[in-house]
């Protein structure tokens, strides 16, 4: 009986879903940064650490919301999976993903 | 831990909850007991919805105790209750719209081995819906596939709110004759609806909700022969 990760195909669409908001949230930062601050690539893509914050509560909550709206939250919760087991998914993915993006930049 | 001598499966009692100002439920109680089914009957409004959501730890009460075979636990949650053995099925859907049929019993399985989902499958009529997603099913298609899940999951207590609306008479018989094979599997089983004709037959403890608060009526048989509950609620005159 696993309990700690959600099933699979509902934890393939929440990492994916993750991905997206992720990259999308980033590319809008980006932006943000070269066009008022004038920060210049490739330094302009990784974001404060404050700015991290934000987009990975923004990126939860948005989750949360979709698995609200697509009726997840209620089948989940009824396989035993609260919603604080997922946002330890999403927050760990997120945190995969600075890294890489920190690593890769260098 | 859970106290296997306790009489019922799942106790919600003095239950309060309001949503805002408006006092939705006051001292209202409910309970479930293994191998039965139990009805919640009431007006549109009456609260029945917010104590079942009570109930399956969906909502938190303002007041009130909730114990699943005895265990008594402040801020029960559904995720908690599910792994005692509780199951949850909500008026809106318990199937997400986005997935095939297929993928919520592949996910069941995975967390609660696949024994019995053959059996539900077939039991339910579901075989031709399973590559299908949700979104192309109709209300009363959902509805089997969430008692298809019930069953497969062979939950301990399944709270099931208004299962029989928007359904045609057969579906709604069909929908009644699982629940009642539910309970008759051990389940303690506890619904709502307004659908006297089905609930009726079906039941074998009926509460009627009224005005935020419950009165338990007993069987069926009693329930009728109550006059307060036949003239307000049934609308018979005399």
């Amino acid at each position: 009986m696993n309990r700690i990760l959600p099933p699979r195909p509902f934890l393939d669409a929440i990492l994916v879903r993750v991905l997206v908001l992720w990259l999308v949230l980033h590319a809008a930062m980006n932006f943000g940064a070269i066009m008022m601050t004038g920060t210049p690539l490739p330094q302009s893509l990784i974001p404060s650490a404050g700015s991290t914050l934000f987009l990975i509560a923004v990126i939860v909550l948005v989750i949360r919301l979709e698995l609200g709206r697509r009726s997840e939250i209620v089948f989940l919760s009824n396989l035993g999976h609260s919603f604080r087991g997922i946002v330890l998914v999403v927050v760990a993915e997120c945190l995969v993903l600075e890294a890489g993006l920190r690593a890769a930049i260098g | 831990m859970g106290n296997p001598e306790s009489a019922y499966a799942l106790r919600a009692e003095g239950i309060g909850k309001s949503f805002g100002r408006v006092e939705v439920l006051k001292s209202a109680s409910m309970w479930g007991e293994s191998g039965k089914v139990t009805t919640l009957l009431g007006r549109n409004g009456a609260g029945k919805t917010t104590l079942l959501k009570i109930a399956a730890g969906v909502l938190r009460p303002d007041y009130g105790v909730i114990s699943l075979f005895g265990d008594v636990r402040e801020n029960q949650s559904l995720p908690r209750l599910a792994r005692s053995g509780l199951m949850f099925v909500p008026q809106t859907q318990l199937v997400s719209p986005a997935y095939r049929v297929r993928d919520h019993l592949r996910a069941l399985a995975a967390t609660f081995g696949s024994e019995g989902i053959t059996e539900a499958i077939s039991e339910m009529r579901i075989e031709a819906l399973l590559d299908q997603t949700v979104r192309s099913l109709s209300g009363g298609e959902r509805m089997r596939v969430s008692l298809a899940l019930a069953l497969a999951r062979a939950p301990k207590v399944l709270i099931v709110d208004e299962p029989l609306v928007r359904l045609s008479p057969h579906n709604q018989e069909d929908v009644g004759n699982s629940l009642r094979t539910l309970a008759e599997k051990g389940a303690a089983v506890i619904t709502s609806g307004h659908d006297a004709r089905v609930l009726f037959k079906i039941s074998d403890a009926i509460i009627w909700c009224v005005a935020g608060t419950t009165h338990h009526l007993g069987t069926p048989t009693d329930a009728l022969a109550h006059s307060q509950f036949r003239r307000e609620y049934l609308g018979e005159e005399g």
